[in-house]
């Protein structure tokens, strides 16, 4: 008796998204990352290619972070009050991509000119050759200001700029559109929202192609399992053929893994949870590992422990 | 306790008040229509009024601006008064056509029409009238006369018959004269009597006995009882043709515009009596016009058919209305029996009988079973979908094989209830928007030519569809101020956009008239809940849009609906324009279908036993097809080909 043919054959693919431009393509970077391109669930490899796998940026902020525990402390607290010397440290460490958040032009948090944002994006571009992600503060007024400077120094460099969402998208889609770069598409955990964002960003006439979809995340014990439905049924939608849901996607894993108190709290659990050193990189790597199943093409993360054990996971489900 | 005189103008009535009586109180009492939406909660902001001599107490800033409170404007149900007063009501808190009958108003025009429904092939009527012709009783034929009478009827219309004591005891006199001479009397047999039947269930009733042949006087009325409007058709029985028709606004509107807050009055002390009374003195008032202009006496109108939703004809019999709103939404009664008309207050022959429309539940009502009936579409072989837009959106999907409905939540939005410059259709509202892609200028028009004072059902469609087409919103519904930003204002309430369709000096009210974001979220929202209310039918029985081959448009703003623009918000789905029909008001036409045939008034209440209700909030693809369809026109672009094709040709004019 022979075995059925169990092989799905899907009508669409994921696009593919390339992040970053090297002289030769009028930018300055030493490398580019392409994301997307499968064209099956993931890591089934019978099923269908995944010819790029997932990709992952390390975190870098434009101020020194207030709150950032002590396992990322150690790696970053000697360079994190300067974002320039930041990204080197990300690049040493190994990222693929830098994610710059200006998180000072905050009107809160330092309330920075779009000049001074400006300044610190051709810092790190100087200083770091990797490609990169810029988000601005998630205040709209001060974003609708900043953002289009941003994205004009960084002309040339096909960064990844975020994010636009159904309420907001004009004017980064703009900025975008004018100067080269590619979009983050934010939505609330719901296909239809994603959907909707990235008809209204197209109807600017910005290509569908140049579109991250970003369904926003929930970390382990944190809602993940919500996540995990939306991007599963995204990738099923897109592998079915809609064209819609069929843009690579992205996940800030560092971001929400490290709200959790089981990755924040020190020590002084350590009896009952384990030691804190451990415990922050293994909740962010978990948190990332299980979302990749789902279907994800680009890691946001921020300890490098974590970002190894992801990209050992991920090296062994694309051998099996 | 003190009181205060207080005079409204400009109807010049007065009416004296104690102490704590609101002013919307007051004018309910002076009976002087103010609109309020919220049954007076101080939460519409719709019952604005000037306070033109005099002082009041009371807050009512949330809703006006600084230059209207200085002008004296005052919310009604806010403020009480401190001294005697004069009020004035302006025109956009004054309900234009609401009392009396305006026949003038396009709004009726609908309902005034006469014999728009073609009568039913086989003429059959509810009630019958038999000239009859009773052989005198001799010593040898001693039959007595209810015998005689009954035998006679009998012999026309089979079946059990029944006859009450009271038709009886006059009916001696009716086949004879009396002749009283002095100390002597005299009876002297006729025998020419006309006997009126009536169904009951399963008996027929010898309702009357009338002298002499006057088999050509048998009238009936067909009567919709809107949640809006009340409209009464007057029907010749005998031809079937309808004499007369008249509309009003249901008086409840002053407890609030939607069934919710009607039902949350009706649980006040004495709401349930005053909400039955509202309803009933509407129908009182337009039996009154109607026998006037129809030169028909009361006393031969046999029978009222009432159609209507589910609350309203509760309200109508006086039946507990609470329970329609609370889980499990059990009505206290689906398929009342025939009752004598005189029971409930309405004035007809006073042994007259009134029919109810059957209702499914209590979102589903007798106006739902009649729009089937009229529409047809339990007969038709094809799949055909029915689409009722009032107050409440129902939608039903089915062939003469199966029935499903169910109700979507739809809102008040299409009805001027939450509408920042929304108002019902009557004289001076805008039915229908244009905007000029190159300059974005509006051109609108009014029903009855009328001076703008807001804006109606229809209007509000068109402006949607004119604004999405001109790029002024987009495909999320927000407004794209940068199109043009001195077409906008910032709204005063909550600090977001709105867009000027009316310019304050051009309008009748003094005041923009403008369509703020809420208004474009909420209009979205309910569109969106029709739509997903219509593809979850469809989808549940396994289907989609394009195997309908018929779409029926029923509700009160049927006939002057755009397609075009439904089609374009995606409020319809996008199908070829054969398929659909606009069927008016259909809940008065299925009335007159069933007060015209017998056959009819049967399948009425068969149509009521094949339904299936789906309820909607237990489907738990439903959210996720309502969050789709809450986008311009839908998410699923490939639902709306030909909108987005224009939308595509409008990108390339519009400068950005």
């Amino acid at each position: 008796m022979s075995v059925p043919d169990a092989k799905e054959r899907w009508s669409g693919k994921i696009t593919t998204v390339t992040i970053g431009a090297t002289p030769a393509e009028g930018g300055t970077r030493g490398s580019t990352v392409t994301l997307g391109g499968e064209a099956g669930i993931p890591f089934l490899s019978f099923d269908g290619e995944t010819p790029n796998p997932p990709a992952i940026a390390l975190d870098v902020l434009d101020v020194e972070p207030a709150d950032w525990p002590g396992p990322l402390a150690q790696v970053y607290s000697d360079v994190w009050s300067d974002p320039a010397a930041w990204a080197k440290r990300v690049k040493e460490l190994g990222a693929d991509l830098v994610n710059l958040r200006l998180v000072s032009i905050h009107p809160d948090e330092g309330d920075r000119s779009p000049e001074q944002a400006a300044e610190t994006v051709k810092a790190v571009l100087e200083a770091c050759d990797l490609p990169l992600i810029i988000w601005g503060c998630d205040v709209p007024e001060k974003d609708q200001r900043v953002m289009p400077k941003v994205a004009e120094v960084a002309q040339g460099e096909n960064c990844l700029l975020g994010a636009v969402t159904e309420d907001e998208y004009r004017t980064l889609t703009a900025a975008a559109q004018a100067y080269g770069h590619k979009l983050i598409a934010l939505s609330p955990c719901d296909i239809n929202k994603a959907k909707q964002v990235n008809i209204l960003v197209t109807d600017m006439g910005y290509p569908l192609e140049d579109i991250i979809i970003y369904p926003s995340t929930a970390s382990l014990g944190y809602g993940m399992e919500y996540i995990y439905s939306i991007l599963e049924r995204g990738r099923l939608a897109a592998l079915s053929g809609d064209k819609l849901m069929a843009q690579p996607v992205l996940l800030d894993v560092g971001l929400e893994a490290w709200r959790a108190k089981e990755a924040r709290t020190g020590d002084e659990a350590a009896e009952v949870w384990g030691p804190a050193a451990h415990r922050g990189p293994l909740w962010e790597a978990v948190t990332a590992t299980d979302l990749l199943q789902g279907g994800c093409d680009l890691l946001i993360m921020r300890h490098p422990r974590a970002m190894e054990a992801v990209r050992k996971a991920v090296s062994q489900l694309i051998e099996a | 306790m003190s009181e205060f005189r207080i005079r409204f103008l400009p109807d010049e009535r007065e009416t004296v008040v104690e102490d704590g009586t609101s002013l919307l109180e007051a004018a309910r009492l002076a009976n002087v229509y103010v609109g309020a939406i919220c049954g007076g909660e101080g939460s519409c902001g719709k019952c604005r009024v000037i306070v033109r001599q005099g002082d009041v107490e009371g807050e009512s800033t949330e809703y006006l601006t600084r230059d209207e409170i200085r002008r004296g404007y005052v919310l009604a149900c806010q403020v009480f008064p401190r001294s005697d007063l004069v009020v004035e009501v302006p025109p956009e808190s004054r309900l234009v056509g609401y009392e009396g009958i305006d026949r003038e108003s396009e709004r009726f025009r609908d309902f005034a029409h006469r014999g728009a429904e073609a009568p039913p092939a086989q003429l059959d009527p509810v009630i019958e009238k038999f000239y009859l012709v009773l052989p005198e009783p001799t010593l040898d034929d001693p039959t007595a006369d209810q015998e005689r009478l009954l035998e006679a009827v009998a012999k026309r219309r089979g079946g059990p018959l029944q006859m009450g004591l009271k038709v009886t005891r006059q009916l001696p006199r009716v086949l004879r004269r009396l002749q009283v001479r002095r100390s002597s009397w005299n009876w002297t047999w006729d025998g020419r009597v006309t006997a009126v039947v009536a169904p009951r269930s399963d008996v027929n009733e010898l309702l009357d006995v009338e002298p002499g042949d006057t088999s050509d006087r048998n009238y009936g009325l067909a009567l919709d009882i809107g949640t809006t409007t009340v409209v009464a058709h007057l029907v010749d029985l005998t031809t079937g043709t309808t004499r007369e028709a008249a509309a009003k606004y249901n008086s409840q509107i002053r407890y609030g515009a939607d069934v919710i807050s009607r039902i949350n009055a009706a649980r006040r002390p004495g709401g349930a009596a005053a909400m039955h009374q509202a309803v009933v003195q509407d129908v009182e008032t337009l039996i009154d016009d109607l026998v006037k202009r129809a030169q028909v006496g009361r006393k031969n109108i046999y029978c009222a058919v009432a159609s209507g939703n589910t609350a309203m004809l509760h309200f109508l019999l006086g039946l507990e209305v609470d329970l329609i709103r609370l889980s499990p939404f059990v009505p206290a009664a689906v398929n009342p029996p025939p009752v004598r008309a005189a029971e409930v207050g309405l004035r007809i022959q006073p042994r007259g009988i009134l029919y109810v429309m059957p209702m499914v539940g209590s979102f589903v009502g007798g106006d739902i079973t009649a729009g089937i009936l009229a529409s047809g579409l339990h007969r038709g072989e094809e799949l055909a979908l029915l689409f009722d837009i009032g107050t409440n959106g129902e939608v039903v999907l089915g062939n003469r094989d199966f029935l499903v409905a169910c109700s979507a939540s739809a809102g008040p939005a299409f009805e001027g209830g939450s509408v920042s410059c929304g108002m019902r259709a009557a004289s001076g509202a805008i039915d229908s928007v244009r905007i000029f892609h190159r300059n974005l200028a509006v051109s609108a028009t009014t029903i009855d030519g009328a001076p703008p004072v807001g804006l109606c059902g229809t209007g509000l469609i068109d402006a949607l569809s004119e604004m999405l087409m001109a790029g002024i919103v987009d495909r999320s519904g927000r407004f794209q101020v940068h199109r043009a930003p001195e077409r906008f204002r910032t709204s005063p309430e909550d600090g977001r956009p709105e867009f000027i369709l009316v310019p304050a000096h051009q309008s009748a009210t003094g005041r923009d008239l403008v369509i703020t974001q809420a208004d474009v979220e909420n209009l979205i929202r309910t569109k969106g809940s029709i739509y997903a209310a219509a593809d979850s039918l469809v989808r549940a029985v396994g289907l989609s849009f394009q195997d309908i081959r018929k779409v029926y448009i029923a509700g009160a703003f049927g006939n002057r609906l755009n397609v075009t623009s439904c089609v374009s918000i995606g409020l319809l789905p996008e199908l070829p324009g054969e398929r659909i029909h606009f069927i008016g008001n259909s809940s008065v036409g299925g009335a007159k279908l069933a007060i015209l045939s017998r056959r009819m008034l049967e399948e009425v209440h068969q149509i009521r036993e094949r339904i299936s209700y789906i309820e909607l909030m237990v489907d738990p693809a439903y959210m996720e097809k309502f969050t789709s369809a809450c986008f311009l026109p839908h998410t699923d672009a490939g639902r709306f080909p030909s909108v987005v094709r224009r939308l595509e040709q409008r990108a390339g004019h519009v400068v950005e």
